[in-house]
């Protein structure tokens, strides 16, 4: 191994580039080998978009309704408070009244931006 | 008490504020009564301050304000006896023309304009008076000058107010020209512009001789000739007699004028070391004395009379200031202030009484028309012509006494001294015969619409009569048994400057009697010529006329000074404007102005140019930015 | 813990999130309220922030700080929103854009900017810098029926994405050569004098360059003008008084505090962002038509000459850069706050055409808006001018002196297009009146504030600079 790339090792911007190389490489393995091992046989119906099993209508690139996006919002606060829950309720027993304390808090806001999304009528579907 | 000296000043400012901000709502009266009160609650506690100055100067730091290496500008006052006494004449002689005021410009569209104009005058006096530093005076000087232009010029829309306005500023900035520059010789030698610091130190600094005390005593003294219409500045006062009458009172005769004398009193401990300086003061004083006294006598607006009058006064108080009698330039200050404001009210009654008619040739016999204004006028003659034991004579009489007692005085300035008086009471019988006595010189229909003034005139006369008749006893000579007082009340301000004067011999009190008798004996004279002339052979005036036309002409016309200056200084420096203008402003100055401007403009277009409202160009400038720093950062610390 | 220490930012978190909830059930009459009751949080905490002055608390396992330089800025942001807030009611009304969340909003930025002011981790600047930029945000676009506020809002919040990323990629690079995210310990292990690590000083500058977007230095200023003119004039104020000052907060903290200032690096860096942003900002503030938009770039310039404080270091200097941002925000809040009442139409701003004449149809507005522009031009004796001069003075104490010329070059410039609008309104005559201008009691009370706070701290300044270098002291 010549002399640059030795030096090249030994310093600190080596692990990027090893983490860099090897993280590519790793996606292009799986890639590449299924692709080499399954078999291949498509037909229109295998490939339409999934829709949880309803047959697609139209595309799927047109406008979606401004909607969606404030359910998908609300949505994903109480998705992200499920996974603030878990390691809450681990813990729970060696943190103990202030854990509670401040979970009920956190929960408290959440619910309060519920009942403001329900009063400004973002649950109603018109 | 002491320590609340800086609402003295706050007071008029918060009436101008009023005056000037809300004076369209205010009703006449309202503007009226707002200023007057303003300025008595600043007599108010300018009396009160003064009764509770114990020691010999009291000294306060309002606001400290810029303080940078050498230089600090603090805003403080010093209440001293002679701020002492500038601010009770100030704001009470302020006072009493301000409630004379409300009755002369009753009818006046703009009257809340006026008082808020007047107001702001009182507030830069008493901070030209109060001040304790160069710079503070200096701002109050500009703002009286600006005040005086403002109300000069108060009836803008007649050409002749506008244009005496545009002159007494343009004159006075000649002065006051070499006034700032005097301040910044202080501060170049003596490192402040304090009046405590400058005074210590002027021994040190200008005691060692040389030219700086005279140049630096010369430059503020020609300050003092603009502001104070001195030789050869004088020129801009008789016409500023085109403002209201209560106008010319205040800042034409009692006040503003005499700020000039003011100053040179308070830089005392300055003049002292330049008896050169000292030298010219005297002759100007002395001269103006005597040269405006011969223009007062043949004037026919009654205005200009006491205008020239008021000159000549002024001259009075340099001839005193110059032979080192700084008390009795204070003194006469203050008792001219009396005399002079009632005979200008006194005026202004007549004037308002015929309608705006100012030319004496147009009046007379008004003594049965206005009794109460020709009592009080009569009396303020009296007292300007010194008749014995009125506050004029006191006053004039320690002049003149110390013009020749001084050792630096002498025998010649004692003379055209006398010899003014002489002409002061020849010009005022003949103005107060002309007025009051004789046969009426106006048609039925005038006369039928004459009327003395309301009580707020006549009112502020009667007081202003009394204080011309007691006003000088307060400095009544040690000759004649009194103990004036007024010039050991004073005595401490001038302690420092007596130090470095020549000591006079003593003089027998009689010479003083002497003396004293002369100059009575002289005014006396005035007066009888004046009577002969003008009441017991009135055709007299008329025949010197004929006699000496050639002198008669010359004096009329003001010996011409008006026409020399015009073509000796206006003209060229008009010409000489014109041609600056047009080749060198128009073509360099504004070419190289626009041009500057017109490149900072271009550029600025042409950074404008990169905002061009897309996000990807504000993402692209702003990576291209952050890698720039990222990569000179990398270039610094390769 | 003393949790009292903390009860400012509590304040404001409970009081924003109860707004919400009063917006969402109120009636019409009850949405009145909003902005008193926005004001009274806003004083309250103001008054809990200073119960405890002078005393010294860390917080939260060494997250937040309780120290005097959170006090004098968080007053700093408590007041300009209060002004802003003060005044804005009938402002939104006339442009259409008065929703009761706002309000709200208006408390969450705040308890952004309070958060970010005493943070002592990078977690905690991160953190505030997002609860206070979010909001900003949706402010700016609040005028939904207007492509201008709308386009705004989408501007600024790309941008402001855009910034946060290099912030965070910042806070991660120091975080790599120093091995912490408390600044306290940052500032331990940071090199003084000689031996920085490339990747720390990277670091510090990406953070500088996050930071330097939301103050609007030059060149990381663009989205400025454009969110600040579609934005409603009443939460452009809003914008002027508290972003700014709590970006130049946490840059102080962290310039002064964390790393040495004896970098050569970064003073150069900022030396190079305060002569660009003066002469950029003065130099396209001199073509704007728009009065608003003038006063964006103006913004700008005054970063680039608070920036000069920071250049040249030490208590006096950081603590002018404190007292040079209370006069700019008096003059500016008080400036946006005349304008907005000024303004006729929803869609164009002022502009200084719209000016002429309104010295006699309005005189008292357009005086107290000549004594703002005239603070910002630095004219004595107002602070305006006090600030700039004690700054350049410092300056040239330390041997900055092409940065003194360049600054006073740029402050003589300015002057020709502060005057502008005072020229226009009292030396031109206008073709119509406006007959439609509300004075609300509010925008009498921002105005008197601001205009005699404009005075107050220009004509006796010793008290303000004193407060202020006492708040930067423990830095050095």
């Amino acid at each position: 191994m010549s002399v640059i790339l030795g030096s090249f090792l030994v310093s600190e911007y080596a692990a990027v580039a090893v983490f860099l190389l090897v993280g590519t490489g790793i996606v292009l393995f799986t890639f590449g080998l299924a692709k080499v091992i399954r078999p291949s046989n498509p037909t229109p119906i295998k490939l339409e978009t999934y829709e949880c099993g309803e047959t697609p209508y139209g595309t799927a690139e047109i406008q979606y309704n401004v909607r969606f996006y404030i359910y998908a919002l609300l949505f994903v606060i109480f998705d992200v408070e499920a996974i603030f829950l878990f390691p809450w309720a681990l813990v729970y027993r060696s943190l103990g009244l202030f854990a509670f304390v401040e979970m009920f808090i956190f929960i408290a806001m959440l619910v309060f931006g519920l009942f403001y999304a329900w009063k400004k009528g973002v649950l109603k579907w018109v | 008490m002491l320590n609340t000296i800086w609402l003295i000043p706050v007071f008029p400012l918060i009436g101008f504020l009023i005056n000037g901000l809300g004076g369209r709502r205010l009703s006449r009266y309202g503007s009226g009564v707002v200023a007057c009160m303003m300025v008595f609650f600043s007599f108010i506690f300018s009396l009160l301050a003064v009764l509770f100055l114990k020691e010999n100067s009291y000294h306060i730091e309002v606001l400290d304000w810029v303080v940078s290496g050498t230089f600090s500008v603090s805003f403080g006052f010093i209440l001293d006896p002679l701020s002492s006494v500038m601010v009770l004449t100030v704001s009470g002689v302020a006072f009493l023309i301000h409630v004379y005021s409300t009755g002369y410009m009753a009818h006046d569209e703009h009257v809340s304009r006026y008082f808020a104009y007047l107001n702001l005058f009182v507030f830069f006096m008493l901070i030209l008076v109060l001040a304790d530093n160069f710079l503070l005076l200096y701002m109050g000087w500009e703002g009286v000058g600006l005040c005086s232009y403002l109300l000069i010029g108060f009836w803008f829309h007649k050409d002749s107010a506008a244009n005496a306005g545009k002159k007494a500023f343009l004159v006075n900035r000649v002065g006051d020209f070499g006034f700032a520059l005097g301040i910044f010789l202080i501060f170049w030698h003596f490192g402040s512009v304090q009046f405590p610091d400058v005074f210590a130190a002027a021994p040190e600094v200008l005691g060692a001789g040389g030219g700086l005390a005279t140049l630096i005593c010369l430059l503020l003294f020609l300050g003092a000739t603009g502001k104070s219409a001195q030789i050869p500045l004088y020129i801009w006062l008789p016409d500023a007699m085109e403002g209201p009458t209560p106008v010319s009172a205040l800042i034409h005769a009692a006040t503003m004028v005499t700020a000039g004398v003011y100053m040179v009193a308070r830089c005392s401990a300055l003049f002292v070391f330049s008896p050169t300086a000292l030298l010219v003061v005297a002759i100007i004083g002395a001269a103006t004395a005597l040269f405006a006294a011969t223009m007062a006598t043949v004037q026919n607006d009654i205005k200009r009379v006491l205008a020239y009058s008021t000159i000549s006064q002024l001259g009075y108080m340099f001839l005193a200031c110059g032979v080192a009698a700084f008390s009795a330039a204070i003194f006469h200050l203050m008792t001219h202030a009396f005399f002079k404001a009632l005979l200008f009210l006194g005026a202004g009654s007549v004037i308002h009484a015929m309608h705006e008619e100012q030319d004496l040739r147009k009046m007379g016999g008004l003594r049965k028309y206005l009794p109460a204004t020709f009592l009080t006028f009569a009396i303020a003659t009296l007292a300007i012509s010194g008749f014995p034991g009125l506050a004029g004579f006191v006053s004039k009489d320690e002049i003149l006494w110390s013009s020749f007692s001084s050792p630096l005085g002498g025998l010649v300035f004692w003379i055209v001294g006398v010899l003014t008086a002489g002409l002061t009471a020849f010009y005022m019988f003949r103005l107060l015969f002309l007025a009051f006595y004789g046969k009426s010189r106006f048609d039925d229909t005038t006369a039928a619409k004459i009327h003395e003034s309301p009580m707020s005139m006549t009112g502020s006369l009667s007081i202003l009569a009394i204080l011309s008749i007691v006003g000088g006893w307060i400095g009544w000579p040690e000759a004649l048994g009194g103990g004036n007082s007024f010039g050991n009340y004073l005595e401490p301000v001038f302690a420092q400057a007596k130090e470095y004067l020549p000591q006079g011999g003593h003089h027998a009190y009689s010479t003083e009697y002497l003396l004293m008798g002369l100059s009575v004996a002289i005014g006396v004279i005035g007066f009888f010529w004046a009577y002969r002339w003008y009441i017991s052979e009135s055709p007299a005036a008329e025949r010197i006329k004929e006699r000496f036309p050639g002198l008669y002409t010359l004096v009329l016309n003001k010996y011409y000074i008006d026409e020399f200056y015009q073509a000796v200084i206006v003209r060229p420096l008009i010409g000489g404007s014109r041609l600056l203008w047009h080749k060198f402003d128009e073509l360099a100055i504004d070419g190289a102005v626009n041009g500057l401007g017109r490149l900072v403009r271009a550029i600025g277009r042409g950074g404008a140019l990169a905002q061009t409202g897309y996000f990807r160009a504000y993402a692209a400038f702003f990576s291209l930015g952050a890698a720039l720093v990222l990569g000179w950062m990398i270039y610094l610390m390769r | 813990m003393n949790l009292s220490l903390f009860s400012p930012q509590i304040v404001l978190g409970i009081g924003g999130t109860l707004l919400f909830l009063f917006e969402a059930f109120a009636s019409e009459r009850g949405r009145s309220f909003l902005p008193t009751l926005t004001l009274l949080i806003l004083a309250l905490s103001g008054v809990l922030m200073w119960k405890s002055y002078g005393e010294i608390g860390v917080l939260f396992s060494g997250m937040v700080v309780y120290d005097r330089f959170f006090v004098f800025f968080g007053t700093l942001v408590l007041l300009g929103s209060f002004l802003a807030v003060s005044f804005s009611r009938p402002s939104l009304q006339q442009q259409d854009a008065f929703r009761g969340e706002y309000y709200a909003l208006v408390l969450f930025s705040v308890l952004g900017m309070t958060l970010l002011i005493s943070a002592a981790n990078m977690i905690i600047v991160f953190l505030g810098m997002e609860i206070m930029s979010l909001p900003l945000y949706i402010m700016a676009a609040m005028r939904r029926g207007s492509e201008r506020s709308v386009e705004a809002g989408a501007k600024y919040f790309l941008m402001g994405a855009f910034a946060s990323g290099f912030l965070l990629y910042g806070i991660a690079l120091v975080y790599g050569a120093t091995g912490t995210l408390s600044i306290e310990e940052i500032a331990r292990v940071w090199p003084r004098g000689a031996g920085f690590s490339s990747l720390g000083v990277a670091g510090m500058l990406l953070i500088v360059i996050g930071l330097a977007f939301k103050i609007a230095a030059v060149p990381f200023h663009m989205w400025e003008p454009d969110a600040y003119e579609g934005a409603p004039t009443a939460v452009t104020a809003f914008f002027a008084a508290g972003p700014k000052i709590a970006g130049f907060a946490i840059l102080l903290r962290l310039v002064s505090w964390a790393f040495s200032f004896s970098d050569p690096v970064i003073l150069r860096i900022v030396w190079m962002l305060a002569a660009l942003s003066m002469t950029v900002g003065n130099f396209l503030a001199l073509t704007q038509s728009s009065v608003k938009r003038m006063l964006a770039y103006s913004g700008i310039a005054h970063a680039g000459y608070a920036l000069v404080g920071l250049v040249v270091g030490g208590t006096v200097a950081i603590g002018l850069v404190g007292y040079y941002l209370l006069g700019y925000l008096l003059a500016s809040v008080g400036a946006f706050a005349v304008i907005a009442t000024l303004e006729k139409s929803q869609e164009r701003s002022l502009s200084f055409a719209d000016c002429a004449g309104k010295g006699k149809t309005n005189p008292g507005l357009t005086l107290v808006l000549t004594l703002f522009l005239i603070s910002l031009a630095g004219i004595p004796p107002v602070a305006g001018f006090v600030a700039k001069f004690y700054i350049f003075e410092q300056a040239l104490q330390h041997g900055f002196v092409w940065l003194v010329i360049i600054a006073a070059v740029n402050s003589i410039v300015s002057v020709y297009y502060y005057l502008r609008t005072p020229v226009y309104a009292f030396m031109k005559t206008g073709e119509e009146t406006n007959p439609d201008i509300r004075i609300s009691a509010g925008l009498v009370f921002t105005l008197v504030v601001a205009a005699l706070g404009t005075i107050i701290v220009g004509i006796s300044p010793e008290y303000f600079i004193k407060l202020a270098s006492s708040s930067v002291m423990w830095f050095f």
